[in-house]
């Protein structure tokens, strides 16, 4: 716009750049500057506005339909500030999962998480950690201090250097008390449970850790029922007592050889308790051990949950290299297969109790729970007489001629009987003769089968009874000669 | 009626919502020959027949949304000429014409200004109504300015429409675009740039005849 020139005093005060009075005056006349709607369309638009009034004067009540509602409400949220502030949240949404689906130990505060984990600290604990402190290697002292105060750490970290065999200075601080253990597992796992993350790595271990908990829980009670109907010592056959197993030289034993007593009781278990004339009492009871071996390795049962929790925290190999005892010779010390007997696991491989954990953790709860009670060490049996009453129909006996004959009740009895006996199970390395021929043993070796397929060999020898789960290891219980007679004899023959 | 002529568009409006039709015969005395002129300016001569139904229904959008109408920070006029907007965005794609509401057809940063020559010959805008040569010139440039106006991208004719003839501020010209504030502003001055040279390109024979 021009404000000087020959007409510059005509020029009027323009409000703004963006206002042009000679453009407005040229609008203004401009020849549809007095155009107005037809009246026919007035009328129409009248008519139709008071016709709308009515009708919303009739119904003045009327709440907006869902449609208006939903209209309305998607118009909200199309507007620039609330999409923006919708988009945000989304975008902190989707980066808190991102963060969440961290591991537990990384995505944690390490100072809250050792506090509270000092908390939980118990005083049987404490002192564990004091005489540990005493007696641990300069190795260990030289740790960070947090390291060692922290038993969430020490149960991730892989079980080398506490657990190794030292047979001069033992570490006892990787032996902590079971009772203080379990709480302690417990408690973790409690802990643990606010802030469960929707991780595997998290349910692995929490699971890892609650189910040894719940089974020491229930091998204490056990334990109590086993008191309770434990017979009088002039009934039982079998010295299973500590007194019986006093430290004779011939009699010494590592505690890793010894049965555990880690009784998993089942209702097979139960309905032979309650038969009549029991050859032995049920219960089992700890051999001496000596002191540097004892120190140094987990007690059966109750360190069980400990050494689970850890297995499945490490990873494969690491449960591999845990699937060793830490004192006693492999060879000695393999664990008996958990599942080894019925169900569907009694056709699977061989496979170590690690990396059954970690294959049931990662194939879902379904699979976390077999079809037969896993066998305790102290009872390897006991699955199978689980299995032989919950599957009577699938279960057989292979005679000697090459057929087949049904389980009956007497052979269950039998069956019974033999555990019943072996009061002291050691892990062994020889595999009953499942493939010999059955006239070489005609009466001592019994071949069970299941759906068809070799189910467990049950071999009476001379020196005792061995038992192969064929899925696991097998299992010797040494036995009198007296008791072997007996079992021979006993052994019903095949139903016609 | 006469009860309303003191009372605000809004309140005619929720008036009229409550059930009361001459609120609305108000509102509409008041607005239809802006809006009128507004939608018939906007559509252009190739589509003025069209003027009359984007009118209609631009009072009917009135009446059917008087339930969940609400001042939103606008007033009742600048929502009022923004259906209109709408309804004449639609009637021209729906015609086949581009619409680029986005387009500013600016070379570069600034608008072209006119040359000044051309302007120092024109009378100036009296507020009156002006007599005898003046009211002939000013015919003239409102015909010229109507042919040109459709020159103009629909963008920059609505803003200057809205800010020059219905006298909309500029936030309020904003608003009823749905633009920010700076964005109508750019729109305005390059509509105001293209219509100056329009404009003075075609008064410029007249000075000779001393206009």
């Amino acid at each position: 716009m021009s404000d000087d020139g020959p007409r510059s005093r005509t020029t009027p005060s323009s409000p703004g750049p963006e206002h042009d009075a000679w453009l407005r005056e040229a609008l203004r006349h401009a020849p549809d500057a007095s155009a107005s709607p037809p009246p026919s369309l007035r009328e129409s638009i009248l008519a139709e506005a008071r016709a709308a009034a009515r009708a919303g004067w009739a119904r003045p009540a009327a709440a907006p339909s869902l449609l208006d509602r939903a209209l309305a409400f998607w118009s909200w949220l199309a507007r620039p500030q609330v999409a923006a502030g919708f988009a945000s949240v989304m975008a902190a949404t989707l980066v808190g999962m991102l963060w969440w689906d961290r591991p537990m130990d990384e995505a944690m505060l390490p100072a809250s998480s050792s506090r509270t984990a000092d908390q939980a600290r118990t005083p049987a604990q404490d002192a564990v950690s004091v005489a540990s402190e005493k007696q641990s290697p300069p190795a260990a002292a030289g740790k960070p201090a947090s390291q060692l105060a922290d038993p969430r750490r020490e149960s991730v970290s892989p079980p080398t250097t506490g657990a190794e065999p030292r047979p001069t200075t033992p570490a006892p601080a990787k032996a902590a008390p079971p009772s203080a253990t379990a709480e302690t597992a417990a408690k973790e796992a409690a802990r643990k449970q606010p802030y469960a993350r929707a991780t595997d790595d998290a349910r692995a271990r929490s699971a890892a850790v609650a189910e040894p908990a719940a089974k020491t829980e229930e091998a204490k009670a056990a334990r109590k029922d086993d008191k309770l109907q434990q017979p009088p010592p002039s009934m039982a056959m079998a010295p299973p007592t500590r007194a019986a197993a006093t430290p004779t030289p011939g009699t010494l034993r590592p505690a890793a050889e010894a049965p555990s007593p880690f009784p998993a009781r089942s209702p097979v278990e139960a309905d032979a308790a309650t038969r009549p004339a029991p050859l032995v009492a049920a219960a089992p009871s700890p051999t001496f051990t000596p002191p540097s071996v004892q120190q140094a390795a987990p007690e059966p049962g109750r360190a069980e949950p400990f050494a689970l929790a850890k297995k499945a925290e490490s990873t494969e190999k690491e449960g591999a290299a845990a699937k060793s005892r830490p004192t006693a010779p492999a060879a000695e010390l393999r664990a008996p297969a958990t599942g080894a007997l019925g169900g569907a696991t009694l056709d699977s491989s061989e496979a170590s109790a690690t990396g059954r954990v970690a294959a049931q953790n990662a194939a879902g709860p379904a699979a976390r729970q077999p079809a037969v009670p896993a066998p305790s060490p102290a009872r390897p049996m006991a699955p199978l007489l689980a299995a032989l009453a919950s599957e009577e129909t699938l279960w057989s006996r292979r005679l000697e001629s090459g057929e087949s004959a049904a389980v009956d009740a007497a052979l269950r009895a039998w069956l019974a009987q033999v555990q019943s006996a072996a009061a002291r199970w050691e892990a062994s390395e020889r595999s009953a003769r499942r493939d010999a021929p059955a006239a070489s043993f005609p009466t001592t070796i019994l071949r069970l089968e299941r759906g068809g397929r070799a189910g467990a060999v049950m071999q009476i020898e001379d020196g005792g009874v061995l038992f192969d789960p064929l899925s696991g290891s097998a299992w010797f219980a040494p036995l009198p000669p007296e008791v072997v007679a007996r079992l021979r004899a006993s052994l019903p023959p095949a139903p016609r | 009626m006469a009860r309303t002529d003191d009372l605000p568009d809004d309140a005619l409006m929720s008036a009229y919502a409550r059930g009361d039709a001459a609120a609305f015969e108000q509102l509409y005395a008041r607005h239809q020959a802006g809006l009128y002129r507004f939608i018939r300016r906007l559509l252009g001569s190739a589509l003025s027949a069209q003027a009359d139904e984007v009118f209609q229904d631009t009072w009917l959008k009135v009446v059917h949304a008087r339930e969940r109408w609400a001042p939103q920070g606008a007033t009742f006029r600048t929502w009022l000429f923004t259906l209109a907007h709408h309804r004449v965005i639609d009637l021209l794609r729906k015609s086949g014409r581009e619409v680029a509401l986005d387009a500013f057809e600016g070379d570069g940063d600034e608008p072209w200004q006119p040359d000044a020559e051309a302007w120092q010959h024109w009378p100036a805008p009296a507020g009156a109504a002006p007599q005898g040569e003046d009211l002939a010139f000013w015919r003239r440039a409102g015909e010229k300015l109507l042919f040109c106006l459709e020159q103009l991208p629909l963008a920059q004719r609505s803003a200057f429409l809205l800010h020059h003839d219905d006298g909309l501020a500029l936030d309020e010209v904003a608003r009823a675009l749905e633009v920010g504030f700076e964005t109508a502003k750019t729109r305005l001055r390059y509509a105001m740039s293209k219509l100056r040279t329009c404009m003075g390109a075609y008064l410029e024979p007249l000075q000779p005849g001393g206009a």
